[in-house]
């Protein structure tokens, strides 16, 4: 899966020596691991998964030798991006546990960890709150994009749509939600 | 999930999407990067994709994970630091230029590359000692995915990874023992996630790791939760 790293692209490598690198990603730490580690949570439910994809999130940015300013709202959105997509990488993988259990006889209804899930439910109601402001077949479409990263083809099997009417929603959605959040000074958008 | 590179054109809204949400895979990726330059519309579908999982993301509460995943993090670092043998990017930089272009270095650098010669022996002697002979996995209920090295100096370590850390007032006691003797005590650890020296040699004998109260116990009080026989 793409770990949003459409970042590096503007951002300046290897141009820094290895103390103030360190000083750099120190920075970025401190800024950010909080909400890095919030989101995690959000999505995974479990403390320790949440550690986990936070950590490899922090490491693939040291790795990618990329140096964007440590406090920037960019940054954030950057590293977000990577923590989100590392998350769904990992309940696929439990997903994939569950449905192909290796062990024949494992009953799967009881792989299925209920209190995590259960969790994982409570700690997403943050992007819950905005998505119900959209009408229900919008909202439906845009938590199976946000949540679980399927795609249009998974989500129109999923909610037994055409493929059509999937894109269609998403991007109706994609609008409300736009209007619906003040506007912000990105970056344009370039390939 | 399947690579999605031979999606015709009539499926770029949804790759500008999926694009915006970070979810292409790096070959769909590139094609569609090409296909951004030329298309407004998906442009602005992608900052529209962009902003809003953006807004979505920075939705989530900041949680504090605590002092232990910053220590996680940065002892990844070192151990890569080491295994790579990182250098400062300067000289990487500095070795690439013609020499022609700064003779009055030469003399300095002539310097410098002697002594590097002689330090590179020494190094590359300390490297070979350090090269793992043999990488044993240890196996038990704790899980994770450690192992056993033995280097060619004859150094043995114990690499715990993804182990839990032992509980509170607990230490992880590592074990060395012939298959019919008995374990005698080489190493204490308060980590379930780093490298650590064994102070017996392990090669023939088997290591087990066992949760202990307190450091120096003389015997194991519990079974072990990770253990695996050193042979190759």
């Amino acid at each position: 899966m793409q770990q949003s790293d459409n970042h590096q692209s503007s951002a300046p490598r290897g141009d820094k020596s290895s103390a103030s690198r360190l000083a750099w990603f120190d920075s970025l730490y401190a800024a950010h691991h909080r909400r890095a580690f919030g989101l995690a949570l959000s999505f995974l439910g479990n403390p320790r998964d949440a550690e986990d994809t936070v950590q490899e999130a922090f490491l693939s940015i040291w790795r990618s030798q990329a140096c964007p300013d440590p406090s920037g709202e960019s940054t954030l959105s950057w590293l977000l991006a990577i923590v989100r997509n590392r998350s769904i990488d990992v309940l696929r993988s439990r997903k994939r546990k569950e449905t192909y259990p290796l062990d024949p006889d494992v009953d799967t209804a009881d792989s299925i960890d209920v209190p995590i899930e259960v969790e994982r439910r409570t700690a997403q109601r943050h992007a819950h709150r905005i998505l119900e402001r959209l009408p229900v077949e919008q909202r439906r479409v845009m938590e199976l994009v946000y949540f679980e990263g399927l795609t249009h083809a998974e989500i129109a099997e999923h909610l037994n749509l055409p493929l059509g009417t999937v894109k269609s929603r998403i991007r109706l959605a994609l609008e409300h939600l736009r209007l619906y959040f003040p506007a912000r000074e990105d970056p344009p958008i370039s390939a | 999930m399947a690579s999605e590179t031979a999606r015709d054109a009539e499926h770029d809204e949804e790759r500008a999407v999926r694009y915006a949400f970070g979810l292409l895979d790096s070959g769909t990726r590139a094609t569609f990067e090409r296909h951004l330059a030329d298309c407004e519309h998906c442009r602005e579908l992608v900052q529209i994709g962009r902003d809003v999982a953006a807004r979505l993301d920075a939705e989530a509460p900041a949680v504090d994970p605590g002092p232990r995943l910053r220590t996680r993090i940065w002892r990844e670092i070192a151990e890569e630091s080491r295994r790579s043998g990182a250098r400062p990017s300067f000289w990487a930089r500095f070795l690439r230029r013609p020499m022609a272009r700064q003779p009055a270095l030469l003399a300095p650098i002539a310097a410098v590359f002697v002594v590097a010669l002689t330090l590179g022996a020494v190094l590359g002697r300390q490297f070979t000692l350090n090269e793992a002979l043999l990488v044993v996995p240890l196996a038990g209920s704790a899980g994770g995915d450690s192992h056993v090295i033995i280097h060619r100096s004859g150094a043995t370590e114990v690499a715990l990874r993804h182990v839990a850390d032992p509980p509170p007032g607990t230490v992880y006691v590592a074990w060395v023992r012939a298959p019919d003797g008995p374990p005698v005590s080489a190493g204490t650890y308060d980590d379930g996630n780093g490298t650590f020296p064994l102070a017996i040699s392990a090669l023939g004998k088997i290591v087990e790791i066992t949760v202990e109260a307190k450091p120096g116990a003389s015997t194991p009080s519990a079974a072990p939760i990770l253990s695996a026989p050193v042979v190759p």
